[in-house]
Parts: structure tokens; C-alpha cells; sequence
């Protein structure tokens, strides 16, 4: 029950020696290890692999949108199948978007669900909005058993500049999802930084994919940040453990 | 002076149903049916303290929290508008947010938002199909319980107007 369903660190990649590089060292495609890749119009959509890596190594994944609500940039990873538990982490940098008008929003991961169930087709999404001044918070929008179905907790604290870790752990089980940002480096799980009660959610079946990358712009953040680009590395998800840094 | 004394009443009961506009709560209840026209008349100079109660789910299925309570007006737009944007304006006491949501997603029941808006960030007349929406003018993600403050909305141009009542007589 220790399993690694999958570490999808960019940087791995990188060492593994893809050919065709578009960025030297780097993979030319995110497939694989990523299951697949959707970029919806406008043309200036963009999810791409580039140098620098937020956690020291050689690449990074980028992703932008064009001007479009239904802009989309994202990559999917498969591998989970109807998972009760699902734990997640993943590096992410939005000082390249500027700063945040108070009703700029946009999704930058998400995990769907085996049924989609009350018009609900997701567990999770977790989204960039706007702290006061300009900054940028994390804002968890977990699926839940009673109506709206949806159960929702903003970060207090501001985005740090540059690299910000992320991890979350939807539990079925336990009728929880716990969240942490930017937690003490370890292994060992601290307290979450926030806790949501989701209830009973087993109609949803369990979560059955994940979804890193920019989509679901708010109308502000697309008129504000139109091809302006977040960048993501280090994404792993595992079913029961405690993942750190 | 029995004239006088009737023009000032109904000079009074004019002025009454002036400030009723302004000091009467915009709700989903009653809305401030919101069409200006080509000169962008009315503007909407009020507050949003007297609003809305805020929603306990937030503002676009969970996008946002509901801190604080919300000035609803209600826009019906069409073909032969001519504004291409909304600007706004808060004040003190809270940071203001915008959420077009259409009405067929309810007023104030947490449904998907058609597009956003706020202090820095206008509606532009591309982001909003034709239809009814309402106009939810609220505290920020981030402000505390119960923010709220002043708030003007400006268009500039027509949605256009529309003919809400007529009599025939």
C-alpha cells in the first residue's frame, strides 16, 4: 500500500536521453511519460518543455493560454485507476502571469473522476487566484457529497516568489481532502495547512487521472494574462503516503 | 399657495423616489435593472453593503469565496448594443470583484460565471454573448467576512436599452 504510483519529475526525463530535443537536455514531448496532451485554441496556446528546472535540474514544463475561455494547456497522467486515496505534489511558478487582478483565476491542476456524478465530472481542481496587492494564493475546490458538491478553501498565505511546492491528499476514505503549501522540507507529514470535509463521495468512483497545466481561465484572467506562462516541474502522485521534499 | 403646496409635495415625492434608488438594497429580490444607454446613462454610484447576502458556496461553482454581500443588477443584452466595455470602480472597506453570471445559472446560487470583472479589469462587450445576466458586485476571494464598501459601474455605450414598462392610454 507504500506504491509510487508515478514520479513524473521533467527532470528524469531529461536524463533519460530523448532525441530531438527542442531545448538541449530536455525531451521534445511530454508523452511520455505523460499520457497525453490537450492544447485548445486560440493558436497562441502553448504547453512546452524548457530549461531551468524549478528544482534545480536541467527542464521545466511551461504553460500558456491564448485569449480564449475555453483555452486549454494541460497534460494528463492515467496511470491512477478509480483510486480511493490520492496524494499529489507538484512545483509551481506564476511570476511569469504578474500580478493579480482580484478576480483573476485559473485552474492549474485537476483530478477526474471514474463517473462523473451531479453534473460533476471531477475530485479535485486546485486554481491561482488573487491575494490582496497583487499576489497570488492557492485555492483547493474539492468535490463533496451534499450539494453544491463543491467545498472550497483559499490559502491565507501568499504565493512565495519563484518556486512554490504543492501537495494535496483526497482521501475517500477518511471523507478528507488535506492540503500543504510550501511545506518544511522532510518526509515526515506535518500538519495539513488546511483540511476539507468532503463526506461521502463514493458515487464519483475514486480519482482516475490527473491534470497538470493551465485551463478554466476566469474572464479576467484571460483579458489580463493571455499567453503569459506558469511554469511546472516535479509532479508526483502516489496512493498513500506522504510525498515532501 | 395651495399650488405651491402641491408642487412641493410631488417635488418632495420626486426627490423620495430619487434617493429610494440609491438607499434601497439591489438583491436578487429586486435588482437594479441595469440598461444604460448610448451615453452610458445611468452609471450605478452606490454601495454594495446593502446587498445581497453573500452565497455560503462562493461565486462560480466554488471559483471564489463570497466574503462579503453583493449589489446585484440585472442587464439584458442584445445585437444592437454599443458598448464595448464596463468599468468599475470600489473604495474603502474591501476589495471589489465582478461576477456576470446568466440568469439561467440563478442569481446568487453559485452557478458558473459567464466572465469577471473588477477595479482594474473592465467587461468587455466580447466576453458577454447576447442575454440576461446579472451583474454581482462583491467583496474579493480574499477579504474578510462581511467586506464591503462603495461601488460605481460605468459602461460606455448601450447594451442597449430596452423598454421595461409602457402604457397606453
Amino acid at each position: 500500500m507504500n506504491a509510487k504510483m508515478k514520479v513524473l519529475a521533467l527532470a528524469l526525463i531529461g536524463l533519460a536521453g530523448y532525441a530531438g530535443s527542442a531545448v538541449a537536455g530536455c525531451p521534445s514531448s511530454p508523452v511520455p511519460p505523460w499520457s497525453s496532451t490537450s492544447v485548445l485554441p486560440p493558436s497562441t496556446s502553448s504547453f512546452q518543455i524548457a530549461a531551468g528546472g524549478l528544482d534545480g535540474s536541467a527542464c521545466k514544463s511551461t504553460s500558456s493560454l491564448g485569449p480564449s475561455l475555453t483555452a486549454s494547456a494541460t497534460v494528463r497522467d492515467d496511470t491512477p485507476n478509480a483510486e480511493p486515496r490520492y496524494r499529489f505534489q507538484f512545483l509551481v511558478d506564476g511570476d511569469a502571469l504578474g500580478t493579480f487582478s482580484t478576480t483573476d483565476s485559473v485552474v492549474v491542476f485537476s483530478a477526474p473522476a471514474t463517473t462523473a456524478t451531479n453534473g460533476v465530472p471531477r475530485l479535485l481542481r486546485v486554481s491561482l487566484v488573487a491575494g490582496p496587492g497583487g499576489a497570488k494564493r492557492i485555492r483547493f475546490i474539492a468535490t463533496c457529497g451534499s450539494a453544491p458538491f463543491t467545498c472550497a478553501q483559499s490559502s491565507t498565505v501568499d504565493l512565495l516568489a519563484g518556486t512554490n511546492r504543492v501537495e494535496g491528499d483526497y482521501d475517500t476514505g477518511a471523507q478528507t481532502f488535506r492540503w500543504w503549501i510550501n511545506a518544511a522540507a522532510g518526509t515526515t507529514e506535518p500538519a495539513a495547512d488546511g483540511t476539507i470535509a468532503i463526506g461521502d463521495v463514493s458515487a464519483w468512483g475514486g480519482v482516475d487521472a490527473g491534470v497538470l497545466g493551465l485551463v478554466a481561465p476566469s474572464g479576467s484572467f484571460k483579458n489580463n494574462h493571455a499567453t503569459q506562462p506558469a511554469s511546472f516541474d516535479t509532479f508526483d502522485s502516489r496512493r498513500t503516503t506522504y510525498i515532501g521534499s | 399657495m395651495k399650488r405651491n403646496l402641491l408642487f412641493t409635495s410631488i417635488g418632495a415625492a420626486a426627490v423620495a423616489v430619487l434617493f429610494s434608488a440609491s438607499v434601497n438594497a439591489q438583491t436578487c429580490a429586486s435588482p437594479n435593472m441595469w440598461q444604460p444607454n448610448a451615453a452610458g446613462t445611468p452609471t450605478i454610484n452606490d454601495t454594495t453593503c446593502n446587498g445581497e447576502a453573500s452565497p455560503g458556496g462562493g461565486f462560480c461553482q466554488s471559483g471564489f469565496n463570497a466574503p462579503g454581500p453583493a449589489y446585484v443588477a440585472q442587464s439584458q443584452f442584445a445585437a444592437s448594443r454599443t458598448f464595448t466595455t464596463v468599468t468599475f470602480t470600489g473604495g474603502a472597506g474591501y476589495d471589489l470583484a465582478v461576477y456576470v453570471v446568466p440568469q439561467a445559472n440563478g442569481c446568487n446560487s453559485n452557478g458558473a460565471c459567464q466572465t469577471t470583472g473588477d477595479a482594474t479589469t473592465p467587461l468587455n462587450t466580447g466576453d458577454i454573448p447576447d442575454g440576461t445576466y446579472y451583474i454581482l458586485m462583491t467583496a474579493a476571494d480574499f477579504d474578510g467576512a462581511g467586506a464591503c464598501g462603495p461601488v460605481t459601474a460605468t459602461s460606455n455605450g448601450s447594451f442597449p436599452v430596452t423598454l421595461q414598462d409602457f402604457t397606453v392610454s
